[in-house]
């Protein structure tokens, strides 16, 4: 009687098991670590939109302009790289009276999984800016 | 039956594969340390822009200052300030830097030249 072990086949078992564990382990991993800085560049680029935004308003004051501040906001985050599609300007507050504040929000669509161009869901991060009118201010 | 000789060949196969997980890996924090590069000039423009806002401020000192920021946040080898300008258009400064980020692999990746800008309203 033979009882020597029989010999399983095992070519290519560790190529079929590493090109899984690459796809998916490793490139998921890799797609969401390539993603989330992304998140961090939008969100701070929204806040820079939101408090020039509003500078414009309080500069401006009283003849403060929401276009013109959406245009800032679109400007700024353009130089960011947001587009201004991507981007939603809204001006809750110009600051009616001196004492009063300024409100801008800038909401930014932030892509879910996104690397060079190529972006899958989306979800969003809204940015507050609030700046008052000088008491004294003159008009 | 004549058991098949394998001595190797799992190790062979396994460097090769574990070799071009690594080299993803460290494409992927070159491409991680790029953005964050690539974030901190962008800060340091806005810095060097809002440096400008007050009405006595310049230019020059918008300039000054975003040099500053690169100087702390992103100096070393792997990034080149080739040019940082700041000028006044109408009543907002502009700052402009062109980069460039070195490649860690520049056989398979050339360096990432990229062109930013920052503005902002100067006070009158």
């Amino acid at each position: 009687m033979n009882t020597a072990p029989r010999a399983r086949p095992e070519s290519g078992f560790i190529a079929v098991e590493w090109v899984a564990a690459v796809a998916l382990l490793l490139l998921p991993i890799v797609v969401l670590v390539a993603t989330m800085p992304g998140w961090a560049e939008r969100r701070n680029a929204a806040t820079v939109a939101a408090r020039e935004a509003a500078r414009e308003l309080v500069d401006s004051w009283p003849r403060g302009d929401p276009a013109s501040a959406v245009l800032v906001a679109q400007d700024v985050a353009a130089d960011h790289g947001v587009d201004a599609s991507d981007l939603d300007v809204r001006v809750p507050s110009v600051g009616e009276v001196r004492g009063d504040e300024v409100e801008v929000d800038v909401e930014v669509t932030m892509p879910a999984i996104g690397v060079d161009g190529m972006s899958v869901g989306s979800w969003h991060y809204t940015a507050r800016v609030t700046r008052r009118v000088d008491d004294y201010r003159s008009r | 039956m004549r058991r098949s000789d394998e001595r190797g060949f799992t190790t062979i196969q396994y460097v090769v594969a574990t070799a071009f997980s690594l080299l993803l890996f460290v494409l992927v924090a070159n491409l991680l340390v790029d953005l964050y590069e690539r974030g901190a000039v962008r800060d340091a423009l806005d810095e060097g822009a809002r440096a400008a806002v007050p009405v006595a401020a310049t230019a020059d000192d918008c300039a000054a200052r975003a040099r500053d920021v690169v100087r702390s946040i992103a100096s070393g080898s792997s990034i080149r300030v080739n040019d940082l300008t700041c000028v006044q258009e109408g009543d907002r400064i502009v700052s402009t830097a062109r980069i460039s980020l070195r490649s860690w692999f520049p056989m398979l990746l050339p360096d990432w030249d990229l062109t930013l800008h920052a503005s902002a309203r100067q006070e009158r």
